[in-house]
């Protein structure tokens, strides 16, 4: 069977599959385009229909993972890289779908375990200014705004204070953002949590302090030190 | 003031720092507390403003971080642009 005969069944079989999920306009693109670049491997048209049939889905997916647009795309993208180079060791036991969220769940495995492990450049300011909160004792430091959080309670309606909390997040570093964040992207317990990024529990709650620490200073020097 | 330093020093040697007391208050959220630390942390809270301002502090923090990923969550976009897949294609057809 010619190559081109085998592209234009398969170009033929992902517009049936496409047009079941309204999308089949890129799919006629791709078909287009294949022929005139005279696309000639069976994985390549393989993985191009598995682009269309569960790009979304997979993105989606890793979107939820990671709330990073490009970290979500790049994965995405590394996932069907990864299928392409494996595609002779994929059987067919289990449906592509599962096995394109293998991989893609290895790798934000990965991603999660690195962010876990990483010395940022700003760790060691970061760890300075949350010892600078207290004296030679270990004891506080006040600095007068503490009695200022209670005051307001509808604060988390407040867009202002939602703003310099989004600020104050992304001030933290990598890793004590993600533990102070595992809680409420992964749903999962503390033992699950630490299997998942591969750090002790000690090691967990250390740098959920740290960062809760950091928090607390980010948030009384911008918003209740003002309101 | 030399008497006030000397009580610091004798409440941290019985009790916690300020520091080890809200490294505990963290802990306990996540792991349960062996039973001296349980103590070492009553009696530190029961004695220390600060500290008992700053388990109410975290609970804020709590909330304000259940809040600010429920609003990203809802910020979540569901699909793949067709320029990112045609992107992907691209780069397949490459290899």
């Amino acid at each position: 069977m010619s190559k081109n005969l085998v592209w234009t069944l398969s170009c033929n079989l992902s517009k049936i599959y496409s047009e079941n999920l309204h999308s089949n306009r890129i799919n006629h693109l791709n078909c287009a385009l294949g022929v005139s670049n005279n696309m000639n491997s069976d994985s390549q048209i393989t993985i191009s229909t598995w682009v269309n049939l569960y790009g979304d889905e997979l993105y989606s997916w890793a979107f939820h993972k990671t709330k990073k647009v490009e970290m979500a795309e790049d994965m995405v993208q590394e996932t069907f890289i990864k299928a392409f180079n494996a595609l002779a060791s994929f059987q067919e036991k289990s449906s592509p779908k599962t096995w394109l969220f293998r991989i893609l769940n290895n790798l934000i495995t990965d991603y999660y375990r690195k962010s876990a492990k990483q010395k940022t450049s700003s760790l060691d300011d970061a760890e300075e200014l949350t010892n600078g909160m207290f004296d030679s004792m270990d004891n506080w430091q006040v600095n007068g705004f503490e009695d200022f959080w209670t005051k307001d309670e509808n604060v988390f309606d407040d867009i202002d204070f939602n703003q310099v909390f989004d600020l104050c997040m992304s001030d933290l570093p990598d890793n004590w953002r993600l533990a102070v964040s595992a809680k409420y992207l992964l749903h999962k317990e503390t033992v699950e949590i630490c299997q998942e990024l591969e750090i002790t529990a000690s090691n967990y709650w250390q740098m959920v302090h740290r960062a809760k620490l950091m928090l607390k200073k980010c948030l009384e020097t911008k918003w209740f030190s003002k309101v | 003031m030399v008497l006030e330093s000397m009580m610091r020093r004798l409440m941290n040697l019985l009790m916690l720092s300020c520091k080890q007391a809200t490294a505990l208050i963290e802990k306990k959220k996540l792991v349960p507390l062996s039973k001296p630390e349980q103590l070492q942390l009553t009696v530190h809270t029961k004695m220390c403003k600060a500290c008992s301002t700053y388990s109410v502090q975290s609970d804020i923090m709590d909330k304000s971080l259940q809040q600010f990923w429920n609003q990203k969550k809802s910020e979540e976009k569901n699909s793949l642009s067709e320029s990112s897949k045609q992107k992907i294609i691209d780069q397949i057809k490459k290899m």
